[in-house]
């Protein structure tokens, strides 16, 4: 729980901003869509938060291993630890992030419908349809978070050479979500499997990619800060 | 915490780093862990720190194995010449990252400590200068109050202030709470009296373990008027020699007896202890196995 928690508290900050950001920028979105082209016929807040659920996990799985790595080595805590610590903080930002864009949907849709500006196509949020947002938005944006360690636990244990043509690997967790669970801001999800066996297969193939980052990084020597 | 290494081996692909080192330490002394570059030093206490897998052999803390047992990583600290800290980190979240994960931190020392360096906390690591890193790294270093505390040149880039302040500190600190302590160094004169045991590594090998007085006891350096030293040294093996003027000062390998001794006495000659530097010198300049 140390790793776990101490993670937390080193993101809490710009964890608090970026959600705040995407706030104001939803309202003053609203407004522009509004003015622009009338009532909107998708979810703004679903095109953004759509994006940073998958953009913020990958960039979070790249930074905490490249960064944070070396600093709990260096005081005291295990590669085992750290990795253990690391599976829980993604799981719990994810689905914070997942909850956050699903309130957000639900947010928006409540006051488009308010003010009677929903387009045609607005994909309108029911409390009965929240378990299916959730359900596609969380392994997704896992996904793209062990792709996010993947790739760079290849090149944090190996040299560039060695990592780059394992990025190609590293990307198959990002595929299989973008394929199976997708979420998009019509509200449409992927069609290719049915939701329990597309589930089941994006989360073996999440456990699968955070094992080989076990696997890579649980004997890695510790790199030197340059300088 | 005493360390047990047992045919160590630290390789970097086809180069070996630490060739099959036996070594014992035992624990609550210091330790001075000295080499030329690329000798070894920082590849064998990143083994001894786990921050490196050893490619062969083991390493034992208080009898268990060290790589990546959460007890032993706990009661050890490493600070290397390059902080482990990130660029864009202040001192002030470091300090509190510390404070966070270590069980033996101790944050009013390390704010003492702070204050003796001279060191702004709410400064980014990227804004120190080199000395200040340092700096820094033994405030990491000694407020962590690890049973083992290892310091990787932790003097690059002081002063000469800054390195006085942190060997007192380090004395004080060491007298107050004894535990084990590694200094790896170059600069031997100026620390020699901080260690109670020197270990000389050379090629990867460790070439001497000794205790520090032994070390010294280990030669002799004879000093007094340029052809009386000359004529009384002839035939035995110089480690290193000055002349001033008329005066020439030579550090040999050996000892003399109470007879040889009055007889330079008589010359006009001088005794004394060897310097450490000069048989470090001596030992690490020569082939490998001329020096075990």
């Amino acid at each position: 729980m140390t790793v776990f928690g101490t993670l937390f508290r080193l993101h809490r900050f710009i964890l608090i901003v970026f959600w705040a950001i995407m706030l104001v920028v939803e309202m003053v979105g609203l407004v522009v869509i509004n003015q622009a082209v009338g009532a909107p016929k998708f979810s703004f807040w679903l095109v953004m938060a759509g994006s940073a659920i998958k953009y913020w996990p990958l960039v979070a799985g790249i930074l905490v291993i490249s960064l944070h790595l070396k600093v709990f080595v260096a005081n005291g805590v295990t590669r085992t630890a750290f990795l253990g610590g690391l599976a829980l903080f993604g799981t719990a930002l994810t689905a914070l992030f997942a909850v956050l864009a699903v309130a957000g949907h639900a947010l928006e849709s409540l006051l488009l419908g308010l003010f009677d500006q929903r387009g045609s196509t607005y994909p309108v949020f029911s409390l009965a349809g929240a378990p299916a947002e959730f359900g596609h938005l969380l392994p997704g944006a896992m996904a793209y978070m062990v792709t996010g360690m993947l790739v760079t636990a290849g090149f944090y244990r190996w040299n560039p050479w060695a990592g780059v043509p394992l990025i190609l690997p590293g990307a198959i967790p990002l595929a299989v979500a973008e394929n199976l669970v997708r979420f998009d801001e019509f509200g449409e999800t992927a069609h290719r499997l049915p939701y329990g066996p597309a589930l089941a297969v994006t989360l073996a193939v999440i456990i699968a990619g955070f094992l080989a980052v076990y696997a890579v990084m649980r004997d890695t020597p510790i790199r030197r800060t340059s300088g | 915490m005493s360390i047990e290494i047992r045919g160590l081996t630290v390789r970097y692909g086809g180069t070996v780093a630490v060739d099959n080192v036996d070594l014992d330490l035992e624990s609550g002394k210091i330790y001075g862990l000295l080499g030329r570059n690329g000798s070894g030093k920082t590849s064998l206490l990143s083994a001894i720190a786990s921050y490196r897998k050893p490619y062969a052999g083991v390493v034992r803390i208080d009898g268990a194995e060290a790589f990546e047992n959460p007890r032993v990583a706990r009661r050890t600290c490493f600070i290397r010449d390059t902080l482990d800290l990130s660029d864009s980190d202040r001192l002030r979240a470091a300090l509190d990252l510390a404070a966070r994960l270590r069980p033996t931190w101790d944050g009013a020392y390390a704010a003492h400590l702070i204050e003796v360096f001279d060191l702004d906390p709410r400064k980014r690591v990227s804004a120190l200068s080199r000395g200040q890193r340092s700096a820094f790294g033994v405030v990491l270093g000694l407020a962590a109050r690890t049973p083992l505390t290892i310091l990787d040149e932790s003097y690059l880039g002081m002063d000469a202030v800054a390195r006085t302040l942190f060997y007192r500190e380090l004395l004080a600190d060491y007298l107050e709470h004894p535990r084990t302590i590694i200094l790896s160094t170059h600069l031997i004169e100026e620390v020699a009296d901080l260690f109670e045991r020197v270990v000389i590594m050379d090629r990867g090998r460790v070439i001497v373990h000794d205790e520090t007085d032994a070390l010294r006891g280990r030669g002799v350096t004879v000093t007094g008027p340029f052809a009386a030293v000359t004529d009384f040294v002839a035939g035995h093996p110089i480690l290193g020699e000055q002349t001033l003027g008329d005066v020439r000062a030579v550090t040999l390998d050996g000892r003399f007896g109470p007879d040889e001794i009055a007889r330079g006495e008589a010359a006009g000659l001088s005794f004394g202890p060897i310097g450490i530097q000069d048989l470090f010198v001596h030992l690490t300049s020569q082939p490998l196995e001329a020096s075990r």
